[in-house]
């Protein structure tokens, strides 16, 4: 097994004729995703490194009803429109490349997804690779084969380059990745770090899981508090969070909200605490998480 | 992008939501920067008369607050209230919706009063009776409030705000006034606002020659990103690719005894020459003992046409101090072929890594190197 993309991710790419995505879709399919349709109103009938192009999603997946995933890599205006067509027409597991999306659309998203029960990894996520299987996105660019060695470790990132980085450090300390997602760093996350642990819990395929977290947001804060209150979690967390310097560094106030409502707790070095002390493995430099690794799985 | 008062009232009163006066009986002097305590700092003042408060507003220009000049200041009539209170909204990681933050005693010293917090999963009117009720208000101020709350919040979301602050929310004889207004605008939502707000420096404080140089990196040339550029006090001369690598290497530096000197961030796969002056700028701060060139195994970046900058850097500034480079990704062979030569020819003490070599463990190997020379 392995998490939202695999043997069975059958994947529709919304805007598949754009600069990026028609650069990138022939990458996908060298690694072996099956990449069966694209979308992009207006050009219906052309062709993308043989993928045929479809005006409409509905068209897409009535001509290839085997679409399970749906890639979005529109324009940050057209993305969330991009969302609701793919659930309009059934698609579950969505995963948005697409940069800048208001936090406002994201949020409007938010309740259709949960009522359909949908699964939307991003936005302004690289993507999401189980090694020997399938990528959904840009991760690992053209070289994915070489980035991603197959194995147990599960991988969830809010960086992207630093996904790849990770999964090298992993690999460097002998192991493999089950999955690497990138679930971007956005205010509204469409798949958080706790909902990915959840994923992983479910795959038999992984063993360990590493989160690369950093400053900003409670995301990282949720892990911990997940991990207090399920203390039979069978699945090690090894956690860095990156960002410390920025604590030292001079801020202006704008405003007393952030004050009042987060009280430091989107700072790196409270978000290591909390992890702490709910029990995942914190390491202080990015390269440790592979001997930290090591450590907790050969002493399970 | 943080709107200075005057920028945030105008919206609001757009919206509908009632802002002072610009005459009256008294008047306020109120200098627009942004920033937090201005009573405090000399930017708030008040005056019996129109030409008194033009005379003070002449004063305030020109006043440094926060290490912000004073350009502009906004003069409104004084208004009488009975009640002032502190509402605001933003966006909360938590539960993935917009939360209201509210007090009933707002004005100064609201960080030090207790706030309330509101989850907020649509603009419906009854959540902010709701709200008000279990904050013990009675009668008719349950409806009058809940509707201005319901006002503020839909202009929040009209207008693709990040933050709204309003601080105080005045109550007078004739309803609810915006007395003082902070509203934070995101940029990435401009596509849908016809909006033109002047340049502003919201970071405040002086900037040095080499921060302002790195800046015209990026006016000059738009293809890629290479001018950002903070100097800091350290003498590591950091030359950092990627965001989250950007970060996870400051990190990495301090926690192996590096101070650095400035930080810096570039990709998107920038030309030569925007590479080539952001090294200069971070090559020319004096007093350096080091250089780390770090980045992760770029994707889209293509190391050999940006390494080639940094390459035509050293050759001008032939650097004595140690110099560390980890750095992978599309032909990349090709730059650590030039490396090698520039390294031969100008004698640097410098060692190269590629990505078999763990980020964050080259900077290990930098400190060490910086440690020998001392």
């Amino acid at each position: 097994m392995s998490i939202f993309a695999d043997e069975d991710t059958k994947l529709l790419i919304q805007g598949i004729t754009g600069r990026a995505a028609s650069e990138k879709t022939p990458h996908m399919i060298e690694y072996g995703t099956d990449v069966v349709a694209g979308v992009t109103p207006g050009k219906g009938g052309q062709e993308v490194a043989g993928v045929p192009v479809y005006d409409t999603v509905r068209e897409a997946v009535e001509e290839h009803p085997e679409i399970n995933t749906s890639l979005i890599y529109v324009p940050h205006f057209a993305a969330k429109d991009a969302v609701l067509e793919a659930l309009n027409s059934g698609i579950k597991n969505i995963n948005i490349t697409t940069e800048r999306i208001p936090t406002r659309d994201m949020w409007e998203l938010r309740e259709e997804l949960e009522k359909q029960e949908a699964t939307l990894v991003g936005p302004t996520s690289v993507g999401v690779i189980s090694p020997g299987k399938a990528k959904v996105g840009p991760i690992g660019g053209n070289k994915a084969e070489q980035a991603y060695e197959k194995g147990s470790i599960g991988i969830i990132s809010k960086s992207g380059g630093m996904t790849t980085e990770t999964a090298q450090v992993v690999q460097n300390a002998g192991f493999g990745i089950s999955t690497a997602m990138d679930i971007g760093g956005d205010k509204i996350a469409g798949t958080t770090f706790v909902e990915a642990l959840q994923m992983f819990e479910e795959d038999n395929q992984t063993d360990a899981v590493v989160i690369f977290g950093e400053l900003g947001g409670t995301y990282e804060n949720q892990v911990a508090q997940y991990l207090d209150d399920n203390p039979d979690l069978d699945l090690p967390v090894v956690a860095f969070i990156t960002g410390k310097f920025t604590e030292n560094m001079p801020t202006q106030q704008y405003g007393h909200a952030g004050a009042v409502i987060r009280k430091g707790q989107d700072k790196p070095s409270h978000k290591e605490k909390v992890l702490r002390e709910a029990g995942a493995h914190v390491v202080e430099v990015h390269h440790e998480i592979g001997s930290k690794l090591d450590e907790v799985l050969s002493t399970e | 992008m943080k709107l200075y008062e005057n920028e945030a009232k105008k919206i609001l009163k757009e919206n509908g939501l009632n802002t002072p006066g610009q005459e009256g009986e008294s008047y306020v002097v109120k200098a627009q920067v942004l920033a937090n305590h201005r009573k405090e700092r000399g930017g708030i003042k008040f005056a019996e008369n129109r030409e008194e408060a033009e005379k003070l507003g002449e004063e305030m220009k020109g006043l440094e607050i926060d290490g912000q000049e004073v350009e502009n200041v906004l003069i409104e009539s004084q208004v009488d209230f009975s009640e002032e209170y502190y509402v605001s909204f933003m966006y909360d990681t938590e539960t993935r919706n917009p939360v209201m933050i509210f007090s009933s005693e707002g004005g100064t010293g609201i960080e030090d009063r207790k706030a309330s917090k509101l989850v907020l999963e649509d603009d419906s009117q009854f959540r902010f009776r709701q709200f008000l009720k279990s904050q013990g208000f009675e009668g008719k101020t349950i409806i009058k409030l809940a509707m201005e709350l319901q006002d503020l919040f839909q202009a929040f979301l009209q207008e693709d705000a990040r933050l709204l602050e309003v601080n105080p929310l005045a109550k007078t004889v004739d309803g609810f006034v915006v007395l003082d207004a902070m509203m934070d605008l995101e940029e990435d939502a401009s596509y849908r606002h016809d909006r033109d707000y002047p340049e502003r420096n919201a970071e405040g404080g002086e900037k040095t020659d080499r921060e302002k140089r790195a800046e015209k990196i990026d006016q000059d040339d738009h293809r890629g990103v290479a001018g950002k550029y903070t100097e800091l006090d350290g003498d590591i001369g950091m030359m950092l690719a990627g965001g989250g690598a950007s970060l996870t290497n400051m990190d990495a530096i301090i926690e192996y005894g590096g101070k650095p000197a400035n930080y810096t961030e570039y990709g998107g796969n920038p030309p030569t020459e925007k590479v080539y002056k952001l090294s200069k700028v971070i090559m020319s701060k004096p007093g350096l003992k080091g250089l780390w060139h770090v980045g992760g195994t770029a994707n889209n970046t293509d190391v050999e046409r940006t390494m080639d900058g940094f390459i035509k850097a050293l050759q001008e500034e032939k650097p004595e101090y140690p110099i560390v480079v980890r750095r992978d990704g599309p032909h990349a062979d090709e730059a650590f072929e030039k490396l090698r030569e520039v390294k031969e020819e100008l004698n640097l003490d410098m060692k190269l890594f590629r990505n078999d070599k763990p980020m964050t463990e080259s900077a290990e190997d930098l400190m060490e190197m910086v440690g020998e020379k001392q």
